[in-house]
C-alpha cells in the first residue's frame, strides 16, 4: 500500500480489486498488490479520488485535475474549459447508470454523460439543493438518487418512473403562461386547482405563496427580480412543478 | 432479509406522503415533505427488489413503492445514526456508521434482522472515518477508510496499510 487512505474501492470486470487513493491506484489479486501512479505507469495524473470500470476495455480514473478515460491504450481528458464542470474540474465519485452512461459528482455538482453531450446539474440551473454532494444511485428504473446535504434529489430527464400508484391521485398537469413572463402569470388546469401556490428561486428559497382555487388563477410577479423561478402547486393529492422565467 | 423487510414494512410501514411532480425531471425529498430522518443523506444503495436503504443522519431509512420503514438507535440496535456507507450483493449487507461528533465508526451487517458491528473496541478497525465500503466477490466487506483497507472474513478483520498487515479475531 502506497498510502493509508484508501478513497474509493472498484471491482473490474474479472472482479478484481483496485484502490483509488491520493497518489497511486493500486491492484489487488490474493496477495499480490501492485501500485500504478504517474511515475511508474501510463497513468497521467495524481490526486485520485475514484476509479471504475464500464467494461474490460474502459477505465476511467476521477481526480482533483479531471476525468481520465482510458479506452484500451488512448487516454482522453475531461476537464475545463472543454467541458463545463461546474466550478471545478474535482471528480469526486463516478458512476454508470442502468444504460452504462456516466455519471460523475464533481465539486460543486453532477454532471452527466451520455456518450454525446454532457448535462451539468447546478443550484444555477435544477433543483439541486446544495453544492455538497454526499452519493448518486440508481434505481431499476434508471431514476438518479442524489443524496446531498441539503436533501434526496431524485432526476431522470424522461420523467421520473416507479411511482404509478402515487401519480393515480394527484395532479395530471397544470398549464402555466406566459413564459417567460412579465408582471403576471396564469395558471390553469382541467382537474381544478384547490392548492396552495409557490414560487422558489433556484436557490430553493420561497420567494411567493399563494392559495387559489377554481380551474384557473392569475399570479403577481412584478416584485420578483428576473431569473429563472419554480412554480410549485402543493395539494392534498400531490404536488406538480414548473420552470418559468420572469423577465 | 425478506422476512426481516416483510415484518418491519407491516407493523411500520408508512404512507409514502410526499408532494410529488408529475412527468418531471425533479422530484426533492426533504424531512418537510417526506419521511426523511434528516436531509443529509450520505449514501443511497438499492437491493435486488429495488428497495432504497438511505443513509442519513439520523439513521436509515428504508423505501419500497410506498412503504416507509426508519431505522434508527430508538427502534434498533445500530450503534450510531450516523450511517455513512452502505453495501448490497445480493442478499448480503454492510453498512458503516459514524460516532456523531466522535471519531468511532463501527462497520455493521445486517442479516435477519440481527446486527453484528466491528469497532476499535472489538477488533482492529481503528479508522476515523469511512471512505467506502464494498463487497467483494466472496461476499466479504472491504473497508477504505483515513487508516488504510480493511477486511472482514469470517469474523476476522484484516488491517491492510502502507507500512504493515496486522489482524484480530473478535470475541
Amino acid at each position: 500500500m502506497p498510502n493509508n487512505s484508501v478513497r474509493n474501492i472498484s471491482q473490474d470486470i474479472d472482479g478484481e480489486i483496485w484502490l483509488a487513493t491520493p497518489t497511486d491506484i493500486v491492484k489487488w489479486v490474493d496477495t499480490t498488490w501492485t501500485n500504478f501512479n504517474k511515475y511508474n505507469s501510463d497513468i497521467p495524473t495524481e490526486g485520485i479520488y475514484d476509479i471504475r470500470f464500464k467494461d474490460k476495455k474502459n477505465m476511467y480514473i476521477g481526480a482533483g485535475s479531471g476525468l481520465y478515460w482510458k479506452n484500451d491504450t488512448t487516454w482522453t481528458v475531461f476537464k475545463r474549459p472543454n467541458v463545463s464542470f461546474s466550478g471545478t474540474d474535482c471528480i469526486i465519485k463516478i458512476e454508470f447508470d442502468k444504460n452504462g452512461e456516466l455519471w460523475l459528482i464533481v465539486g460543486s455538482g453532477i454532471s452527466h454523460f451520455n456518450g454525446t453531450s454532457w448535462t451539468h446539474y447546478t443550484r444555477q440551473n435544477s433543483i439541486l439543493p446544495s453544492m455538497d454532494i454526499k452519493c448518486i444511485s440508481f434505481d431499476k428504473f434508471n431514476n438518479a438518487w442524489i443524496g446531498t446535504n441539503s436533501g434526496l434529489l431524485i432526476i431522470n430527464e424522461n420523467g421520473i418512473e416507479g411511482y404509478a400508484d402515487i401519480k393515480e391521485n394527484i395532479h395530471t398537469s397544470f398549464l402555466l403562461y406566459p413564459n417567460p413572463a412579465t408582471d403576471q402569470l396564469f395558471i390553469s388546469s382541467e382537474t381544478g386547482l384547490n392548492a396552495s401556490l409557490e414560487i422558489f428561486n433556484p436557490l430553493g428559497e420561497r420567494v411567493l405563496l399563494q392559495s387559489i382555487s377554481g380551474n384557473s388563477a392569475s399570479i403577481n410577479i412584478s416584485s420578483l427580480k428576473a431569473g429563472v423561478y419554480f412554480v410549485s402547486l402543493c395539494s392534498e393529492s400531490g404536488w406538480v412543478q414548473q420552470k418559468f422565467l420572469k423577465q | 432479509m425478506k422476512k426481516f423487510l416483510l415484518i418491519f414494512c407491516i407493523t411500520l410501514s408508512y404512507q409514502l406522503s410526499v408532494c410529488q411532480p408529475v412527468n418531471q425531471k425533479y422530484l426533492l425529498l426533504t424531512t418537510k415533505n417526506s419521511l426523511l430522518q434528516s436531509n443529509v443523506i450520505n449514501d443511497i444503495k438499492f437491493d435486488n427488489e429495488n428497495t432504497a436503504w438511505i443513509g442519513t443522519n439520523s439513521g436509515l431509512s428504508v423505501v419500497r413503492d410506498k412503504s416507509w420503514l426508519n431505522i434508527n438507535q430508538s427502534n434498533s440496535n445500530i450503534p450510531h445514526n450516523t450511517v455513512t456507507h452502505i453495501a448490497i450483493k445480493e442478499d448480503k449487507m454492510w453498512f458503516a456508521f459514524m460516532e456523531t461528533c466522535g471519531i468511532l465508526v463501527d462497520v455493521c451487517n445486517l442479516e435477519n434482522g440481527v446486527w453484528t458491528c466491528y469497532n476499535k473496541t472489538n477488533s482492529w478497525l481503528s479508522a476515523i472515518f469511512t471512505q467506502d465500503l464494498v463487497i467483494n466477490n466472496n461476499y466479504e466487506p472491504l473497508v477504505g477508510t483515513d487508516a488504510g483497507l480493511f477486511r472482514i472474513h469470517n469474523k476476522i478483520v484484516t488491517v491492510y496499510q502502507k507500512a504493515i498487515s496486522v489482524c484480530l479475531i473478535i470475541q
